[in-house]
């Protein structure tokens, strides 16, 4: 290793490092040469970024190769950072690179078609949701290779303390998908038919790999920071730095293996080296000869603690997708913030999956005073992961809980989401918070290794709120103090930006058009167009009343990415204005078309389309057609996972009251029937197996719990035989070993354990019924807390067949 | 051999019993019963392998599920692959992006063979390999157990000899 390389800390060193390692050196042999296993389209991925003065610039090429004997079409969803500028795409194949053209969705479909049926090869780009993308790269002949670059830039966000981070998301995680499935044909190539509620989930959808299958797919990163040595650098994968060769001042960031797959966020973190919020104001020029101005501004620092009493509702989702590791942080995310509160404030907890589940069963606001936050964090660790994600119906349920306060006079409004965001309706939650006015806040805490972070950043941003993302098993603690200190309290509001000193500000262009409010510690950003690159001056009201007023001047470094930039952030508004209005729709579609085109950004509504018009190279009729299946994120229980949910027509119930956590009770029956029945699991248990052993031991082993619980909350006479059940049962489930990944395998690993110690002292029971009820209350405790939440994963899969 | 499906294709119960059908008839499924799969897929296990990729989506009529023969094809593939002893990552691997036809011909080919021999151990063979320095590589059968280990010394030590001179 050269002596200016440094590896880098891992960010999150509890998740599994080595979750599914490729294996050294393995050689397969299949003899039937049409059953050959053929590899998957998508070889390589390759993302070079450079990042100067927190703005990004990032190519992702994705390179396919046809291992089949006849021409193909690939197809890959995969995601790229929320809210980015892509603005440019090339399609290189047989040595020719082919610029992508801009054009209206449905136009630049039929020319996609059209190539292909001719035979021709094409490449298609597409924007699903502001960070899925669909590539569809056409009529590969056998054997050969296409490569496409995709370059985008996006804004990074920056910390109070001083830190940036740059996110380069991997793979789409599955998506709850509500709603009823609709006839006709759907619209992608996806698992999940279109639904009423998401008309194209069948585009965000893609197939997963089996646990165990590694695709091979190679995968590259290389980070640039221009621009001053970045100092605690942190990297969510295993990666190194080192000196830029041909700039001493930059650092340059890569994975140091070859063999990372794509199944969570790279994440880049490192302090600024200047570490205070000072305002910067930068511009690039378009061919359209005016100027665009970035704009990044903090509310000044203050001492004092302003604001009135706060009244918070805690919205947590307990949706499939968070059981795991997810789950609990997301638990421990809310008690960190319940702490937050003060004497005076008011609070309440509402959980949601398929049902909407009060705090305590009520629906109402309680004092937060020691013995009620007490409570909050008993009932908060008793929540665990089990059906679908409704949240849009939850959120509206805590809106109107906080509306329908007869008392709120002087009291703050503030609704606090925590959710991995894994829904495919993001539209109608947008509407609804869009449309909520009135002094209710909402702040959002993001809890996943690919989270989807476009989506709450937008939320947020809807209910005036921050957003912060956590990974789970992480230090939640230092990511959630800036948004504790948030919640209820900006300290700039009604912010407005004009032209100081010769620049005009263009009237209307600002974007986004409402500028978020400045809360402490936290920069805004917004993007305007103005007639000259010169200062401008920034207005708003300070918490105290007072006006609060600043003047910023451009720096002299001009970043052509600042028009795009701004052209994105233009379109995400003329977005959302085409959702909340639907009698403008075809108007709006129209602009948002033209803006698009002009500016070559893309947006759901035009993509980018590169024919290669060389030659003619398939009989169109023959060509295969192969959607790449993607990774399960890291942090996902595959096999728990396992169908992408539909829910079933659940009716929403308000105010449903949690059981109470299941303390280790000894049941009492009749011996002689206990004993049956746990002969009759554990027969279950260890008959030769069903398709998946995770599905059957889903449901039998919290039944075998309670059998062993019988059968030892009385002394009755132990049979060799049931001894001899539950080593074969141990014997079974020591393949699950190689089997699940990271903490379902730790979690088998010590269920074994204990199954041994149960095994050697029944081996030799005499004077040991103490130890063995120790065992099993052992057992209990990992059965409870399994990562793939046994029983009700059961339930919530018989329900969603 | 196969079945044809009605117009209106069948449900997933119905696919579920066609396919366990189809498996009987191939003679597949008293293989599948000996091994460590069930023969009859469930409803559930049909929709994993949909978000796997080896069940195609199916069509939605009335709001219903409904399923074909390309269905019950890729379906019955899955179980016979599975009856030779794979894994389902080596499933995946095998079928994924086959076509109908490519399908009915790994079945027939899978009930040929059944009807010929009893059951056979799987027809993949893992390898592991070391790579000792360039050029040269250990490679063993993954059920390989080492024997007495000075003598395989010896012999390596002979190998290499052999291979040098």
């Amino acid at each position: 290793m050269p002596a200016n390389t440094a590896i880098l800390p891992l960010i999150d060193a509890d998740l599994p490092a080595t979750r599914g390692r490729r294996r050294l050196g393995q050689l397969l042999v299949a003899e039937k040469g049409d059953a050959r296993q053929r590899a998957l389209p998508l070889s390589g991925v390759d993302i070079r970024a450079r990042v100067a003065d927190r703005v990004a610039e990032v190519t992702v090429q994705q390179r396919f190769l046809n291992d089949h004997d006849d021409p193909i079409e690939a197809i890959y969803v995969f995601p790229l950072a929320g809210g980015c500028a892509v603005a440019d795409f090339e399609f290189t194949v047989a040595g020719r690179t082919i610029k992508g053209v801009l054009a209206e969705r449905e136009q630049a479909r039929e020319q996609y078609a059209q190539a292909l049926a001719e035979g021709k090869r094409a490449a298609m780009l597409e924007q699903e949701r502001s960070d899925v993308f669909t590539i569809s790269v056409g009529n590969l002949p056998p054997g050969e290779q296409a490569a496409v670059r995709i370059a985008y830039s996006e804004r990074l966000p920056f910390f109070e303390d001083g830190h940036t981070e740059l996110r380069l998301p991997l793979v789409v995680a599955p998506r709850y998908i509500p709603g009823q499935p609709l006839d006709g044909a759907s619209a992608g190539d996806g698992t999940e038919s279109d639904t009423d509620q998401v008309p194209d989930a069948s585009r965000i959808t893609p197939p997963r790999l089996a646990p165990g299958f590694d695709p091979e797919t190679a995968l590259t990163v290389e980070v640039e920071l221009l621009g001053g040595v970045a100092a605690d650098l942190a990297c969510s994968q295993h990666a190194v730095s080192q000196r830029s060769q041909a700039d001493p001042a930059s650092t340059l960031v890569s994975l140091s293996r070859d063999d990372e797959r794509l199944d969570r966020d790279f994440v880049l973190r490192w302090r600024l080296a200047h570490d205070d919020v000072s305002p910067s104001l930068v511009y690039g020029t378009h061919d359209d000869g005016r100027a665009y101005g970035l704009l990044s501004i903090a509310a000044p620092r203050t001492g004092r603690d302003v604001g009135a009493a706060r009244d918070v509702v805690f919205v947590l989702d307990r949706s499939g997708s968070m059981s795991g590791p997810k789950i609990a942080s997301a638990a421990r995310a809310c008690v960190h913030l319940l702490r937050t509160l003060g004497p005076g404030d008011r609070y309440t907890i509402v959980a949601f999956d398929n049902l909407i589940e009060w705090f305590e069963g009520a629906r109402r606001l309680v004092a937060a005073d020691e013995d009620a936050l007490a409570r909050g964090e008993r009932w908060l660790r008793s929540v665990d992961a089990r059906g679908g994600t409704e949240v849009d119906a939850a959120l509206a349920d805590a809106l109107a809980l906080l509306d329908a306060r007869s008392d709120a006079t002087g009291r703050q409004g503030a609704v606090v989401l925590v959710t991995d965001g894994q829904v495919g309706n993001e539209g109608a939650v947008l509407k609804r918070l869009r449309l909520t006015r009135g002094a209710v806040r909402l702040f959002v805490v993001g809890v996943d290794t690919a989270v989807n972070a476009a989506f709450l950043d937008q939320l947020a941003r809807a209910g005036h709120g921050t957003s912060v993302l956590v990974e789970p098993g992480a230090s939640l603690e230092g990511a959630l103090v800036s948004i504790g200190r948030d919640i209820g309290r900006p300290l700039v509001t009604d912010l407005s930006i004009e032209g100081a000193g010769g620049a005009v500000v263009e009237a209307g262009s600002v974007a986004p058009s409402r500028i978020p409010d400045l809360f402490g510690g936290r920069a805004s950003m917004m993007a305007f167009r103005a007639s000259t690159a010169g200062p401008v001056r920034v207005r708003g009201t300070s918490a105290d009343g007072s006006p609060f007023e600043i003047t910023v001047s451009p720096r002299a470094v001009t970043f052509p990415a600042v028009a795009h930039l701004w052209a994105r952030e233009r379109l995400a508004d003329l977005e959302d204005a085409y959702r909340l209005e639907p009698q403008r729709a075809d108007a709006l579609r129209a602009e948002i078309v033209d803006l698009s085109i002009a500016h070559h950004v893309l947006t759901r509504f035009t993509a980018f389309v590169a024919v290669d018009e060389r030659e003619a190279v398939a009989n169109p009729l023959e060509r295969r057609k192969i959607v790449q299946p993607v990774e399960m994120p890291a942090s996902w229980d595959a096999e728990a996972i396992g169908a992408t949910y539909r829910s079933s027509a659940m009716p929403f119930a308000a105010g449903v009251t949690l059981g109470a956590p299941q303390a280790a009770r000894w049941l009492h029956t009749a011996p002689e029937a206990a004993m049956a029945k746990l002969g009759d699991t554990l027969g279950r248990l260890t008959s030769p197996e069903p398709p998946d052993e995770a599905t059957s031991l889903a449901g039998d082993l919290p039944t075998l719990l309670d059998d062993l619980k019988r059968a030892f909350g009385q002394a009755v006479p132990w049979s060799a035989a049931d001894t001899e059940r539950l080593r074969s049962l141990r014997k079974r489930l020591a393949p699950l070993e190689h089997t699940l990944g990271g903490r379902a395998r730790e979690w088998v690993q010590r269920l074994i354990s204990i199954l041994n110690r149960i095994i050697h002292l029944l081996e030799q029971r005499s004077g040991h019924d103490e130890a063995l009820r120790e065992a099993i209350t052992a057992l209990e405790g990992v059965i409870g807390e399994t990562p793939l939440t046994w029983s009700r994963k059961r339930r919530f899969w018989e329900r969603s067949v | 051999m196969v079945a044809q499906a009605p117009a209106a294709g069948w449900s997933l119960d119905e696919l579920v019993a066609h396919a366990g059908r189809l498996l009987a008839r191939l003679g597949l499924a008293a293989r599948v019963r000996d091994g460590r799969v069930s023969p009859a897929p469930d409803a559930r296990t049909v929709r994993y392998y949909t978000t796997l990729g080896l069940i195609d989506r199916p069509r939605i009529d009335g709001r219903e599920a409904r399923y074909g023969r390309k269905h019950l094809v890729q379906l019955a593939a899955i179980k016979a692959l599975q009856a030779e002893g794979l894994s389902l990552s080596d499933v995946q691997a095998r079928l994924y992006g086959r076509r109908e036809a490519e399908l009915d011909a790994l079945l027939q080919g899978a009930a040929a063979q059944a009807t010929r021999t009893p059951p056979q151990p799987p027809v993949t063979t893992a390898w592991r390999e070391i790579v000792l320095e360039p050029g040269l590589r250990l490679v063993a059968s993954a059920d390989w157990a080492p024997s007495a280990r000075e003598a395989l010394a010896r012999r390596f030590e002979a190998a290499i000899d052999a291979l040098v001179l």
